[in-house]
């Protein structure tokens, strides 16, 4: 199948330029997700390695060391 | 502040479990051992590369510690021993305590750990031996390799099923890079490791030529990407905000990080191969993804280094913050260093010189190197529940370390630069100005030496580090399991859909970053494997007769590669010292394909009918007795041992499987051209006052080295029997 596909593409050397395109789009979507996630989350994951050797999860709030 | 994602429980509904430590005891025992031997075998072969011209007494003439057989041994060690081993101590400490579940099978964690250091043994006892594939740190042979993958797939399915099982309901940003460093390496193992065994231990790569070039290097590139990167930035994310005691600098940015690294890196493997015989779409395409490689780096770098600010006074403190300083500053600088190795014009002059090695060494021993270093400093208290035996130890460990990095790097770059331009250097009435190359070598060769210095205090470091957390032991009890409760995962039908976003899931998780990086992949491999124009044929190039083949192998399980390139660049320095410049239809039966990716000693591709036999077999007798001051090995035992001709029938019926035009049948005879062509060699040696025998392992080499690059010339017509 990738035979044809690729033995038909005049231009193989526009691959790069292609692909450069395609990871911009790729980036330019990874960012807004990133962008648009919550806040509260986004605190929530950052602490996940500081209180997972607690038993629970109580000291989430408030810590001043949260960024974002 | 309430979290929508926290869930207030009742302390009824809390489910008690325990974390194994002593799985992570194991592996961390592992690193630290591996990395002594992994350090001193490397310290061994940069003695070996300066001892020939000050010490040759050093250079005892045994086939098991020559530079070709233990530079593998060096790489293999520190790459798969001491960083893998580093890996999943990280990963079976930090994965249960995020996930919030015990690893899910204490067997396999075992299994897992007891299969990793038996392969590690057997490679340390095949590379000796000469057991190689000889295709850079995919040395290992098949059976080998066949392991490796049954070990990685054990070491798979644990972690998955430890994350379908876990009770916190996100994946941590580091528990992503675990995940897709897991699932590339798998890819890249299995692909670059096709081949055809024609004996129990021994095989030849399905790809030839060009495409084995191609699919090596995106191997080798990756591997570098998703065994020395990767699952250490994991480890990055985890152990930094755990040491530093406050979350990383920005969790979005890591979200990015991740995403654009992994889909970057697999595209950039063609920068390895920049002026080589492959098709300029493919150059350019490695040069551009590596260029763009740096912003997702650095945004990672950044993220670890802003996770610090506010507590710089302590990192002045905190010898494991001032190791992880140090680790992200090296891993800061090797990955803005890459990208500007793949611009074509840097690459002119650094590619083939010690320029390369500097850089490897400065993400091996400073990303690497220090953050693992950071980690056991930190893990090995913690899980012995004491404090460390002396900071201050750890303190002159960092230091020594340090140094030891500065003074490895720093004369290797300058080796690298003065021999790249000492390559290139014409005089002015047109000529190349270091005619013998031996010259710009035995510039080099304090160089050398200074290396093996740094090498040094690196590796006391790490024989102090030993000994302090030795002692930290024994001030402490080892904690086997650690007891916690934390409340079973609930379903998440309210939560907001964002939230859930793949970081909820694991397997659909490992499709996507899957599906990221065999895109990259596949643009790269498949055109290289099916497109006919991208390896113009050349009529006059014949496949290796039977000696000559057996020859190649000899090259191979000597490990000349690491030390001789077969590929001359088309620029007027190169031809004008070795000969016309390299084309990709001459590779066509050439499995593995030889390119080398350093030059200590010169280019090889067009060393056919330079000298007479007799020259060679002095020369690989004694490099020093023709060439004063080389530092090239001996190997007086190619002119003892007998040729090993029990598979010659076996290695060309597995070529004959792959295509190559040889006689129908041929398999059948090719004993016997092995014995015609080997005696016209002897013949001709005796002319040269040499008495030996026809199945002497010196005849098949010279055998190779005079066919290498003639085919074009039209000189070499070799002669198939017919069966
Ligand atoms: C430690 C690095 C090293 C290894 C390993 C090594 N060589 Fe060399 N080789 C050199 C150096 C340096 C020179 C240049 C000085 C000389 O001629 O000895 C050289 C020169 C040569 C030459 C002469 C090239 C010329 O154009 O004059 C040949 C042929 C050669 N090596 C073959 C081999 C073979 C075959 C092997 C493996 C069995 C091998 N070398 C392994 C470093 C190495």
């Amino acid at each position: 199948m990738f035979r044809q596909i690729f033995q038909n593409i005049q231009g193989i050397e526009l691959l790069p330029t292609f692909t450069l395109l395609f990871f911009f789009t790729f980036f330019v979507a990874v960012f807004i997700m990133a962008y648009r996630l919550d806040k509260k989350f986004i605190n929530y994951m950052g602490l996940l390695p500081l209180d997972s050797d607690d038993t629970l999860n109580e000291n989430k709030s408030g810590d001043e060391n949260v960024t974002n | 502040m309430s979290n929508d994602s926290t869930v207030s429980v009742n302390p009824k509904d809390l489910e008690t479990f325990s974390y194994d430590n002593v799985i992570v005891r194991n592996f961390a025992w592992a690193t630290i051992i591996w990395g002594i031997v992994g350090f001193l075998v490397g310290l061994i072969i940069a003695i070996q590369m300066f001892a020939p011209a000050y010490f040759p007494f050093l250079d005892v003439g045994i086939s098991y510690l020559s530079f070709g057989r233990l530079r593998p041994l060096h790489t293999n060690a520190v790459i798969f021993a001491f960083v893998g081993n580093a890996i999943f101590m990280g990963v079976y400490y930090s994965l249960p305590r995020l996930a919030k579940a015990p690893m899910w099978s204490i067997l396999l964690s075992k299994l897992h750990f007891w299969g990793w250091q038996l392969i590690i043994v057997s490679a340390a006892v095949t590379f000796p031996l000469g057991l190689t594939q000889g295709k850079e740190y995919a040395e290992l042979i098949w059976p080998i390799d066949v392991a490796v993958a049954v070990v990685w797939v054990i070491f798979g399915i644990n972690m998955l099923m430890t994350l379908i099982k876990r009770r916190e309901r996100h994946m941590y940003v580091a528990i992503w890079f675990y995940i897709a460093s897991w699932v590339t390496v798998a890819v890249l193992h299995i692909v670059n490791s096709l081949v055809i065994p024609y004996s129990l231990l021994s095989s030849y790569p399905i790809y030839t030529g060009v495409q084995d070039a191609l699919v090596q290097w995106w191997y080798g590139h990756n591997a570098v990407a998703f065994f020395l990167t990767t699952p250490f930035l994991g480890l990055m994310y985890y152990f930094l905000p755990k040491a530093a005691n406050r979350p990383v600098y920005s969790y979005r940015l890591s979200i990015i990080h991740f995403w654009s690294l992994i889909f970057l890196y697999i595209w950039a493997g063609p920068h390895h191969l920049l002026y080589s015989s492959t098709p300029d779409w493919v150059q350019s395409l490695g040069t551009v993804f590596s260029i763009m490689l740096i912003a997702p780096s650095w945004g990672g770098m950044i993220n670890g280094l802003l996770t610090l600010r506010g507590v710089w006074d302590k990192v002045r403190e905190d010898p494991i913050l001032k190791f992880m300083v140090v680790a992200i500053t090296a891993y800061g600088m090797a990955v803005f260093e890459g990208p500007m190795l793949s611009i074509k014009s840097f690459n002119a002059l650094s590619h083939f010189t010690d320029w390369t090695i500097a850089h490897v060494h400065v993400g091996a021993l400073g990303w690497n190197g220090m953050l693992t270093f950071a980690i056991l400093y930190w893990i090995i208290p913690k899980m012995w529940k004491t404090d460390l035996y002396s900071k201050k130890l750890a303190n002159l460990h960092f230091w020594i370390g340090f140094l030891g990095i500065l003074i490895y790097a720093a004369p290797l770059y300058w080796a690298g630069i003065t021999q790249g331009l000492m390559w290139k250097q014409f005089s002015p009435d047109g000529f190349l100005m270091y005619r013998n190359f031996l010259e710009t070598v035995t510039h080099l060769v304090p160089m050398y030496a200074i290396r093996a210095l740094g090498g040094t205090l690196f590796l006391t470091g790490a024989i102090v580090m030993l000994y302090n957390l030795i002692m930290t032991m024994k001030r402490g009890t080892f904690m086997a399991e650690e007891t916690f409760k934390a409340p079973a995962m609930v379903s998440s039908h309210n939560e907001k859909v964002n939230h859930r976003w793949l970081e909820g899931k694991p397997m659909p998780f490992l499709i996507a970053s899957l599906i990221v990086i065999l895109v990259g992949g596949i643009f790269e491999i498949v055109p290289m494997q099916v497109i006919k124009s991208n390896v113009p044929t050349i009529t006059s190039v014949k496949p290796y007769t039977p000696l000559e083949l057996h020859g190649r192998d000899i090259y191979i399980r000597e490990g000349c590669y690491l030390c001789h390139s077969q590929m001359i660049r088309p620029f007027r320095n190169e031809t004008e010292r070795y000969g016309e410049y390299s084309k990709a239809g001459e590779f066509v039966y050439d499995t593995p394909f030889q390119w080398g990716s350093k030059r200590t000693g010169p280019d090889l591709h067009r060393i056919g009918g330079k000298y007479p036999h007799a020259w060679h077999y002095q020369h690989m007798y004694d490099p020093q007795s023709i060439a004063p001051g080389s530092i090239m090995p001996r190997y007086p035992w190619l002119l003892e041992n007998s040729l090993d001709t029990s598979h010659t029938s076996n290695k060309i019926r597995a070529l004959m499987t792959l295509n190559f035009p040889y006689p129908h049948g041929y398999d059948n005879v090719a004993y016997i051209d092995v014995q015609t062509q080997a005696m016209e060699i002897v013949e001709d040696l005796k002319i040269s006052g040499i008495e030996t025998t026809y199945d002497k392992e010196i005849i098949a080499l010279i055998a190779y080295l005079q066919r290498l690059g003639t085919d074009i010339k039209g000189e070499s017509k070799p002669i198939f029997s017919k069966p």
